[in-house]
């Protein structure tokens, strides 16, 4: 416990550099210096966490660092604190060091940019807030990060303000997130109403004292603002029009961290959602179809970020799924490798978007991997591991769940092994759209094309070895997340006896699925097993179905357009949720304020309540003001209330 | 003891129908009338309790100071008539008026009310009159909210003049 | 004879060390009120105002004893320094924005300085008055300069015409029903003073405990009902919205913001000192008054084309929310009754001061119309009305979400379920117009091209308040501890 103090500078290091970097970046340290400030107070923070991490690796306990109180509220104090167990120190490494190598990337993205210190500022201070809700042992520092990760992202997606479309997404987003912020917000308050607290390990404690539906209550709520943050179904429509951001930004916020808080969430609650089925099945649901709604959205787009924007959206519907499934480990795993290869895959845009300025348009690329030969070679890694191809970390940790899907309910099975096979697809219909195939280039561009300078292309290599060597981790890593996941393992005053065998009876689904956890052993029975064998070959048919329509061109993607129009339509407008919630939102509420208005104006408000000048004015005449009737009314009006106060205390008593 | 319950009941009918007078006449200087009539009538109640200063007070204050100043007003504005209330409210205000008179009268009857119960007895008042007692209290320990009143005094003033004061400029141009 | 000497003699002479700021403020609106008389520098008097409040300020924090004195009628304690310095943080910031504004509108009086500190004068006495006495002078004193200086868009200008007209038709607006409520306040005071033969708040707490008979309950409801007038709470708010739009807009500001909260701190020591036996009583007035406020409040707000005319309703609205907190009597309730009213300040000043500086803009009305793609134009002032926006909405990380949420929690705390819906669903509620002014800043283009004429003081004060919302919005704790102390201290002087 003692030795562990040392973590306070986990969140506070970043938070140090952007102050730092915001207070002295325009003035004093400007272009290269603020980046540097801000790649060392992440790389601090994440030195500190590894250190943590292997710490708690040796002990598996739990540790819960009081920092300091927030703020009193009777008799419940809420404190800035640091709940260090396996499950946040895993999430705090994932977005320390992946950060690490995203700023490092970012001071070679944003060079020349003119507000550079700004966006290290914008940066650094979303990693603070990232760390608050990730290492938080309560609901409020929680949604204090939550919230601060989305005000960050607004800011950042933003970044480029002069442009109206970045203004527009960053508002869209704004707006859907708060949708699910209420849901949030109003979770929490029921769970303080309930159990008396907001820290965890209370509420863990105190889960067998509530009643089971409030229970659901809560976690369906508190599952509301994931949707939200994880850009589930039915609040994803933002996150695609968030690539107006800055790549970098879309790397980390929009792959690899911010929007994995949902599933860390429920990751962290997981005595909570493993107390209620009910809340488990919605999770569950709402993941597969996310998963393999936005992998058919993904199948037609033609901006290069959108495409990664989909996938992220997709591969976050499996890490639900697996949540909903029961297998909270996988899920977890799922969310470390995934943000290794999709933050490899969207710095390998970045890269790709400085090479040809800023064309996003896939179809106006091709054959850089002439000029980019190690872009197009780590983006090749991480489009293996996005496909589930073996021995790229993605199939060691999205083949399981598909897997145990199937012994558990196989609608969500065969959903996510469509969704598995579309993914290969997509994503290689944009590498050879974009790296191979014939020369579409424009050519004044061509001459400038040109590999980037290495303080990008050394983040790309190393994320690229992350890719190919974490799925041989499995094992190490589900045993290392077992205390803080796993019932049977987690020690008494973190969850205790009588609510482990609440858990036991949500967790019971999962129970009798076997799928081995040792890397080598998993590969040899996919290998073997006719499940694993087809999930393999669905894979590598949609790599080879990519290959012929877009590299061979055996079969034109018109005829294929033309032939599936209905499909084609429908995914290309994204299964016409924005028509939909334009329609009930924007006009929907148009038509319901007219009719307020009219309602409003012709009987209540005009002629009592608001008394607006526009009337008399019109008479004219200042001497009117004395004999203006309104004033009447409004002393009757008075006079009606203190009648009504009066009455109720004269007759009452 | 028989003359002050005469001297009560007729003040306070005639200050009771002289306000009602204040409210419904059109003409202004009736109004005004009715409004001396009535403080007049009030400061007869204030004598007949015994309150002699406060009585004078009343008289010389509003009677005289005010309500001279409101005529000299209402004479030196050409043409200005008042209009009677709008009766579209009087069918809801009267009833309402009624019914809040009705729940004061209930409260003033039975409310349990506190005698005098500072240091200035009746006997006390006899001893030293009323406008030392007044004297006393408004000098020591009413002495801040005194000072106060006359604070507010002088920013009514300030105010009259700023609002009523009349724009050269906005005159020349029509 | 003996009586008078007695009297005479116990009288010792006043602790003028603790009405120094007081004295300052006074000396300050003379010294103002002479040199408008002979010299007509503007900078020299805007200057001169904003030292004395400064110093003002500084001396307050020379005060370590409070004191109960002026023979009992002047009560100097940590609740009263606490609202003093917040009134005077707050008019200095306001009395910055004056000068540029009048001359602007062409509508620029002296007057203008002495009258704001002479209504200032009021308003501390207000918030240490332990006596029905000394409150009614200081309400009085600070309503009847209020009522001027709404008054006072007197322009030369003929396009100011309509200004000048809705001016005055707010300060006759304001002037009557003002008075009605004076008079509500003075029948309540008879009512008092004749079921408990004292003027003074504990003695009348006592009478209370004694025998709260049906004269004490009726004038308590009244004093109620008359304090529900001065903070603008339905059904008695009439006044409100035509004043804050008549009034020039940093006059606007000034009531929004320090007689609003005055008046708040006024209420809250009136309630806790003089009937802390009968809170379930005014607990339930307060409760219906609350939610009134919030639904005609938000709801009118929503239909508003002026913007500053919304955020009087808004204003309306966060009458409400805040007195929302006296139905629950408690000491949480106490606690976020006073967060809530120091939070308010900040937000409120800053987005009428926003308004203040725009409408300098020549043909700038405060419509949504005008507000149209403000982004593009000015970024920074958007972002910092978005800030304040999403304050008085409600949404974190800004401070408006810890007012809102200490409310609900202290009305959760009493089960006062019915309030807390009410609360949640109008702040939804209001998201329509608050969203809707941020979207028209964002979401449009420009109609106009204008450019606007706002230097750095300006500037500073926009985002020193911003900052102060986001700032406070993310550690609310020292607020929050002087909130919880300021309510127990008040709960404990019941014995005082």
């Amino acid at each position: 416990m003692e030795n562990l103090s040392y973590l306070w500078i986990v969140p506070f290091a970043p938070l140090i550099a952007a102050i730092i970097t915001g207070l002295l970046g325009y003035k004093l340290l400007r272009e290269p210096l603020s980046g540097i400030v801000a790649v060392i107070g992440v790389a601090i923070a994440a030195v500190a966490s590894v250190s943590g991490f292997i710490h708690v690796m040796q002990t598996g306990g739990h540790y819960d660092l009081k920092l300091f109180t927030w703020m009193p509220l009777g008799n419940y104090e809420i404190s800035v604190s640091i709940l260090w167990d396996p499950l946040s120190a895993l999430m705090s490494c994932v977005v320390t060091v992946i950060s690490t190598f995203i700023f490092i990337f970012a001071t070679g993205y944003m060079r020349g940019d003119e507000s550079y210190p700004r966006f290290f500022t914008y940066l650094s201070m979303f990693v603070f807030m990232m760390l608050m809700l990730t290492l938080s042992d309560n609901l409020v520092q929680l949604f204090f990060g939550w919230e601060g990760v989305g005000l960050m992202s607004y800011l950042l997606i933003g970044y480029f303000h002069f442009k109206k479309s970045a203004a527009n997404a960053a508002f869209e987003s704004f707006i859907v997130n708060r949708v699910g912020d209420w849901s949030f917000l109003i979770g929490i308050l029921l769970a303080f109403v309930t159990f008396g607290t907001l820290d965890y390990l209370d509420i863990f404690a105190k889960i067998p004292e509530a009643e089971g539906f409030v229970i659901t209550l809560i976690a369906l709520l508190l599952f509301g603002g994931a949707v939200g943050k994880s850009a589930q179904i039915p609040l994803h429509i933002w996150l695609p029009n968030a690539m107006e951001g800055p790549t970098p930004v879309s790397a980390l916020i929009h792959a690899a961290t911010m929007v994995a808080a949902g599933v860390y969430m429920v990751a962290r609650l997981m005595p909570l959602f493993a107390s209620s089925s009910v809340a488990l099945d919605v999770v569950l649901y709402i993941g597969t179809a996310s998963a393999f709604v936005a992998a058919t959205m993904g199948l037609v787009q033609n901006d290069i970020k959108r495409i990664i924007a989909y996938s992220t959206m997709s591969q976050l519907g499996y890490m639900f799924a697996a949540e909903g499934l029961g297998l909270f480990g996988d899920g977890m795993f799922h969310l470390a490798s995934h943000a290794t290869f999709k933050a490899l895959l969207f710095l390998a845009a970045g890269s790709v978007l400085i090479g040809i300025h800023h064309i996003l348009d896939v179809w106006k690329m091709g054959q850089l991997r002439k000029y980019m030969p190690i872009t197009a070679a780590t983006f090749l890694v991480g489009a293996l591991a996005l496909a589930g191809i073996p021995p790229f970390a993605g199939f060691f940790s999205k083949d399981p769940i598909i897997e145990a899907a199937f012994h558990i309910n196989w609608v969500v099975w065969a959903l996510l092994w469509a969704g598995a096979g579309l993914t290969a697809f997509y994503i290689f219909r944009l590498y050879f759209l974009a790296f191979e195939n014939g020369d579409r280039l424009d050519p004044h561009v061509k001459s400038h094309v040109h590999e980037s300078p290495p303080n990008m292309t050394v983040p790309l290599i190393v994320l690229a070895t992350g890719a190919v060597v974490l799925g041989f981790f499995r094992e190490f890593f589900l045993n290392f997340l077992r205390p803080s996941l796993d019932p049977r393992v987690m020690s008494e005053d973190f969850v205790p006896e009588k609510t482990k065998i609440l858990m036991e009876e949500g967790l019971s689904r999962a129970h009798h699925v076997h799928v081995p956890e040792d890397a080598v052993h998993f590969l040899i029975e996919s290998l073997t097993s006719p499940l694993g064998i087809l999930a393999l070959l669905t894979a590598l048919g949609g790599i080879f179905f990519a290959y012929i329509v877009y590299q061979k061109k055996v079969i034109s993607y018109e005829w294929l357009g033309e032939t599936f129009k209905p499909l084609y339509k429908l995914f290309y407008n994204r299964w016409y949720f924005d028509n939909i919630y334009y329609a009930i939102f924007v006009y929907g509420y148009y038509k319901f304020s007219v009719f307020l208005w009219k309602l409003g104006d012709r009987f209540i408000i005009d002629g009592i309540v608001d008394g607006s000048a526009k009337v008399s004015l019109a008479a004219g005449g200042a001497l009117r003001l004395t004999q203006s009737g309104r004033i009447a009314a409004y002393v009757l009006q008075m006079s009606i209330g203190i009648l009504v106060f009066l009455s109720i205390f004269l007759i009452v008593k | 003891m028989e003359l002050t319950q005469i001297a009560f009941w007729t003040f306070s009918t005639l200050a009771v129908l002289s306000a009602i007078g204040t409210i419904f006449f059109r003409n202004l200087v009736y109004t005004v009338l009715s409004l001396i009539s009535t403080l007049i009538m009030v400061s007869g109640l204030f004598f007949t309790m015994g309150a002699e200063l406060v009585g004078a007070l009343q008289l010389l204050i509003y009677a005289v100071a005010i309500v001279v100043f409101y005529v000299l007003v209402i004479s030196t504005v050409p043409e200005f008539k008042g209009k009677a209330v709008d009766p579209k409210y009087m069918l809801l205000s009267i009833p309402v008026g009624f019914l809040i008179f009705l729940e004061l009268a209930y409260v003033s009857i039975y409310g349990v009310w506190q005698s005098n119960t500072g240091i200035f007895s009746p006997e006390v008042i006899e001893k030293i009159g009323n406008a030392k007692a007044v004297g006393t209290m408004l000098f020591t320990k009413y002495l801040f909210p005194f000072e106060v009143a006359s604070l507010i005094l002088l920013v009514a003033m300030i105010g009259a003049i700023i609002i009523g004061r009349k724009e050269e400029k906005q005159e020349a141009q029509g | 004879m003996s009586i008078i000497e007695q009297l005479v003699s116990a009288v010792g002479v006043p602790n003028f060390g603790v009405l120094i700021p007081e004295i300052i403020v006074l000396i300050t609106a003379f010294i103002v009120f002479f040199e408008e008389l002979f010299s007509k520098n503007r900078i020299l008097i805007s200057a001169t105002t904003v030292i004395g409040l400064l110093l003002s300020l500084l001396s307050i924090f020379t005060i370590k004893q409070g004191d109960l004195t002026l023979y009992g009628l002047y009560v100097v304690d940590g609740f009263s320094l606490l609202f003093k310095l917040f009134l005077l943080i707050s008019t200095i910031i306001i009395v910055a924005t004056y000068r540029r504004y009048f001359e602007s509108k062409d509508i620029y009086f002296g007057e203008f300085y002495y009258l704001t500190l002479f209504a200032l004068l009021g308003m501390m006495i207000m918030v240490s008055s332990p006596n029905l006495f000394t409150f009614y002078v200081g309400l009085e004193l600070s309503s009847i300069t209020t009522y001027i200086l709404v008054g006072m868009f007197k322009t030369k200008n003929k396009k100011l015409k309509d200004f000048d007209y809705k001016s005055k038709e707010g300060a006759f607006k304001y002037l009557i029903i003002g008075g009605a409520g004076t008079a509500v306040i003075s029948y309540a005071i008879a009512l008092l003073y004749g079921a408990s033969g004292t003027f003074d708040f504990m003695e009348i707490s006592r009478a209370a405990l004694n025998d709260a008979n049906i004269g004490l309950i009726a004038g308590m409801v009244l004093l109620v009902l008359g304090l529900a007038l001065k903070a603008a709470a339905v059904p008695f708010h009439h006044w409100a919205p035509d004043a804050y739009e008549g009034a020039p807009t940093p006059i606007t500001t000034f009531m929004a913001v320090a007689v609003k909260i005055a008046t708040f701190a006024l209420i809250l020591r009136v309630m806790v000192e003089a009937f802390p036996f009968i809170s379930k009583d005014w607990a339930l007035v307060w409760s219906i008054l609350a939610a009134l406020s919030m639904t005609v409040g938000n709801f009118i707000a929503l239909r508003q084309k002026s913007i500053k005319r919304m955020l009087a309703y808004s204003s309306i609205a966060h009458t409400g929310y805040i007195t929302a907190a006296l139905a629950a009597p408690t000491g949480m309730g106490f606690a976020a009754f006073i967060f809530y009213t120091l939070v308010y300040i900040f937000m409120s000043i800053g987005a009428f001061a926003v308004l203040t500086f725009l409408e300098k803009t020549e043909g700038w009305n405060n419509t949504f119309d005008d507000f149209k793609g403000l982004a593009k134009r000015s970024p920074l002032i958007a972002i910092v009305m978005l800030v304040f926006m999403f304050s008085l909405l409600g949404i974190p990380p800004t401070v408006g979400f810890f007012g809102k949420l200490g409310v609900f929690l202290a009305l959760i705390g009493s089960d006062i379920w019915w309030l807390a819906v009410v609360l949640v669903v109008m702040s939804i509620i209001s998201a329509g117009y608050y969203l809707r002014v941020v979207s028209v800043m964002y979401m449009y283009e420009p109609v106009k091209n204008i450019s606007f004429n706002i230097n750095g003081v300006e500037k500073s004060i926009l985002i020193l308040m911003a900052v102060i919302v986001l700032i406070l919005g993310i550690y609310p704790t020292v607020f929050w501890g002087i909130s919880t102390q300021m309510s127990s201290l008040l709960i404990a002087g019941i014995g005082r």
